[in-house]
């Protein structure tokens, strides 16, 4: 094998000063590409892993949609300068593979039903590669993910084992996944613990394997602390300013309202047409309306010599587009803008942005068996 | 969420336009102004060199790799510079991934003139053994955020990138092989620095710097690279539109000034973390 | 019924919220008689509903009877695709659009000549079908097509800050820069300001009260922030 030294001291330590099972040194951020929905940045050992997503949207082409729920389309990219010898940018099978996995590492922990004919496009873009790169990814995928608001049942965390000298370790740095005798890469949901990559490749006994699997949970745990601080570090002061203000109001025994706003009733704000006439805006019957005596126009020209434009003609006729003065009635309810149907509450603002679709859905979840939430609860844990 | 980035509402069209009339635009900008540019370099470990260049919102990644390679047939002595840009599709809902469409490849090309021209580094001078071996430098650009402009972007991160890069050693073997070490190398000489302004014409306003949105209702656009001395080393008018002389002449002064300005930011960028 | 976690307390997906009889509302999951976040967000209850205020995501979900704004996408025989901001495209039909009582006998359209790529409408979301695809309509009053403007988005979770309780923060806002406002319930707006000057200010501070939406008094604070730009 050509090892110039061991890969494993007599202290116990490795090559790069680690115990066995200690992870490589991580550090997280999201929210990095203003771009996306959604984005996160991983630093794992010498991993630079940069992460964007985008969706839910509509799926192009049309064909790929999967009628009953969400495509998660993961692509995994290595950047040429991010391996020691300049790599092309065409992608090679591994890039393939490996985008395949992903996807479908990350697609248990989405709630997939609730957006039919959509797509969640996750783009990864290995910057700097050191080994691991596939657990690095799905670490940043998921946080990216969370960045983007999609509704997941828990946050993926991934990290491998890996075999050195006869010992099982976690977290495989690039010269260990070289030269040791194996890899296994693991991801899982961090909060419900259930594995949704696991991939070997070296010379395992059975027993080194499970105790592998064990070892690289362990290490996903870890990972998802690490998440779970970035995230909270990103939002915390959100968090605590509400908190300390409702406590004010608490103890002042007021609404958490503006002092100087007036007690008005539920004056629905109004915007009449006049005002929407300055602000240069037309209503439709007027659209609608022009055009018919375009069309009206072109159909009394004389040279149109189309016999289908003289039946349109002859109804034209009998009918008179709608004189100005006589605007259709349509509903007298006063719709105009009923933009505020909200009232801001006391403390926090209620933001009732969810439809009903979506409280349905959680009935529904309730109800019915086959959904995937309770399918989740009928697995066997491991 | 449904993506309509690419399709501009005719009242958006007719704001900017209303906008540049009062000579400013979306962002409150004039139409001459850069936005703020600043720089990341040497991030990328397993890079040679590597810059990231934040211009405004719009981020773009250039990482260099020196390979040894064989040299083209009518220039046996002489190293390879291959200028290549990724327009990923993290960067912007209307960017796909797959072979680059003539957009994307009319942009590399532009950027890799621009550079080749002004001779930033001296090729004849990566030369390892004469007609058999020589140095490949790479530059890779990955667009990374794209909020308008990459054209310009791009140029400075390679420039930044290759200004920083370490070519590595040659170590001849036992066996009289030759093996490049990449763990020391030295600073690859560069022998100037180039960098570019583009502009972009919509109806009779000229921009620099344009944003996104911009860039969809202009009709023309016209980049002009510069280098330290002044000289101008490439040129490309881009878009179905055109210019008069006039403009053109304007362009050309203007743009060099704006280059020259550039320039002076990539050396002190470069300066700062060379002296760390 | 007990929460391991305090209200407005900051929660990530997968994240155990309690247990006992809620009603799980948005950003909330039920697995047995257990409740769990499933995107990053503060903590709420409101009787027996609970659920998240969400802090990331910036997709419209749309209810019915909301007023959006939109952008045409595409024309076809006698629909219209139209973005809102949503997961899905929305469909306006043609018969959400011309009144067939006044209408008799076959109609020879180009539709677009009505609504044409890239225009920018005010409609009502109708309906939002099975297949959860938003169905708009143009019947009512002040359902207009718009003709200029400066237009921009924000979080639509944001919409509710930006009206004010009563419309108290939009008025404010309108008066402060003498400008006209349309806000879209997806977080689509348009600004009709007098001049640029007063068109950034507006954009400025539409900016702090989604970054600020939790401080509280912020009307006052956006109030203060106005006056101080529009001075001079």
């Amino acid at each position: 094998m050509g090892k110039n030294r061991p890969l494993i001291d007599v202290n116990g330590l490795r090559v790069d000063g680690r115990k066995i099972d200690e992870l490589r040194p991580l550090e997280m951020k999201v929210g990095v590409i203003k771009r996306a929905n959604g984005s996160a940045l991983v630093k794992h050992g010498g991993n630079q892993i940069l992460c964007a997503v985008y969706g839910p949207r509509e799926v192009h082409p049309k064909h790929l949609a999967l009628s009953n729920k969400l495509l998660i389309r993961a692509e995994y990219r290595l950047a040429t300068f991010s391996v020691n010898d300049r790599k092309s940018p065409a992608p090679r099978r591994r890039e393939h593979e490996l985008s395949k996995i992903i996807s479908e590492a990350l697609e248990p922990s989405i709630f997939v039903e609730r957006f039919p004919r959509a797509v969640v496009d996750i783009y990864i873009n290995v910057i700097d590669a050191d080994g691991g790169t596939r657990c690095a990814s799905i670490t940043a995928a998921s946080l990216a993910l969370a960045d983007a608001g999609i509704p997941l049942k828990g946050i993926v965390a991934s990290v491998a084992a890996g075999k050195v000298e006869g010992k099982v370790v976690l977290d495989l740095c690039d010269v260990e996944d070289k030269d040791g005798d194996g890899d296994l890469p693991v991801a899982m949901v961090a909060t419900t613990k259930e594995i949704t990559l696991c991939q070997l490749d070296g010379n395992f006994t059975s027993d080194e394997v499970k105790e592998g699997i064990e070892l690289a949970m362990k290490g996903c745990e870890a990972v998802y602390e690490i998440q779970h601080r970035t995230l909270l570090e990103k939002f915390e002061h959100v968090s605590k300013e509400i908190q300390k203000s409702s406590l004010t109001d608490e103890s002042k025994g007021e609404e958490k309202e503006d002092s100087s706003e007036e007690e008005d009733d539920d004056v629905v704000m109004e915007i009449d047409e006049s005002e929407l006439e300055e602000m240069g805006s037309k209503a439709i019957e007027d659209i609608v309306s022009e055009v018919n005596n375009e069309e009206e126009d072109d159909k009394n020209d004389p040279e149109d010599e189309d016999n289908l434009s003289d039946i349109v003609e002859v109804e034209f006729e009998t009918e008179k587009v709608e004189p100005e003065s006589d605007k259709p009635e349509y509903s007298t309810k006063s719709i105009d803008l009923d933009i505020v149907e909200e009232v801001i509450e006391e403390d926090i603002d209620e933001i009732n942005v969810v439809t009903t679709i979506i409280d349905e859905d959680e009935g529904e979840k309730k109800d019915n068996p086959q959904e995937s939430e309770n399918t989740t609860e009928n697995l066997e844990e491991e | 969420m449904a993506d309509s980035s690419t399709i501009l509402g005719l009242i958006e069209k007719q704001h900017i336009l209303s906008l540049l009339k009062e000579k400013k635009r979306l962002d409150g900008r004039s139409e001459l102004d850069f936005r703020p540019i600043s720089f990341e370099i040497g991030t990328i470990k397993k890079a040679e060199g590597s810059a990231i260049v934040h211009l405004g919102d719009t981020t773009v990644l250039a990482g260099v790799k020196c390979e040894l390679g064989t040299p083209f047939k009518d220039t046996p002595n002489s190293g390879v510079l291959i200028v290549n840009i990724e327009r990923s599709p993290m960067a912007s809902p209307t960017f796909r991934s797959g072979p680059p469409r003539a957009e994307a490849i009319e942009l590399a090309r532009v950027i890799d003139r621009g550079i080749r021209e002004a001779k930033v580094i001296d090729v004849d001078n990566l030369c390892v053994v004469p007609g058999e071996k020589v140095w490949i430098i790479f530059v890779d650009i990955y667009v990374i955020d794209a909020h308008g402009n990459l054209f310009d972007a791009s140029t400075l991160a390679a420039m930044a990138a290759l200004a920083t890069t370490k070519l590595p050693s040659i170590v001849i073997g036992e066996n009289g092989e030759i093996v490049i070490d990449k763990e020391n190398g030295k600073d690859l000489p560069v022998q100037r620095y180039t960098s570019s302004t583009t502009f972009y014409k919509l109806q009779d306003h000229l921009i620099v710097d344009s944003l996104t949105k911009e860039e969809y209702i202009g009709n023309a656009r016209f980049t002009i690279a510069v280098t330290e001395e002044g000289n101008v080393c490439a040129m490309q008018k881009g878009l179905s539109g055109s210019f008069s002389k006039k403009e053109i002449d304007n362009l050309i002064d203007v743009g060099k000034e704006m280059s020259l300005n550039n320039i002076k930011l990539v050396k002190e960028a470069v300066n700062e973390y060379k002296k760390n | 019924m007990s929460l391991v976690v305090e209200k407005s307390e900051l929660v990530v997906p997968g994240q155990f919220l309690g247990k006992g009889k809620f009603r799980a509302g948005y950003g909330v999951y039920k697995k047995n008689d257990e409740y769990y976040a499933s995107v990053i967000g503060l903590l709420n209850v409101r009787q027996n509903n609970l659920f998240l205020v969400p802090l990331t995501g910036s997709v419209y979900f749309p209810k019915i009877e909301d007023v959006v704004i939109g952008k045409i996408l595409s024309a076809g025989m006698s629909s219209w695709k139209v973005d809102i901001g949503g997961v899905y495209e929305a469909i306006l039909s043609i018969s959400s659009v011309i009144d067939r009582r006044n209408d008799r006998g076959p109609r020879i359209y180009d539709i677009s000549k009505i609504l044409n790529i890239g225009d920018i409408i005010m409609a009502r979301v109708e309906v939002v079908d099975r297949t959860r695809v938003p169905v708009l309509s143009m019947h009512g009053r002040g359902l207009r097509k718009m003709s200029s403007g400066r237009l921009i988005t924000i979080n639509p979770v944001k919409v509710p800050r930006v009206i004010g309780k009563s419309g108290s923060m939009i008025s404010m806002i309108k008066n402060e820069t003498n400008s006209k406002l349309i806000v879209g319930k997806n977080g689509w707006i348009l600004i009709y300001a007098p001049n640029y000057k007063a068109e950034q200010v507006i954009i400025d501070a539409l900016q702090l009260i989604e970054t600020q939406s939790h401080v509280s008094g912020l009307t006052d604070r956006i109030k203060l922030y106005l006056q101080e730009k529009m001075k001079n």
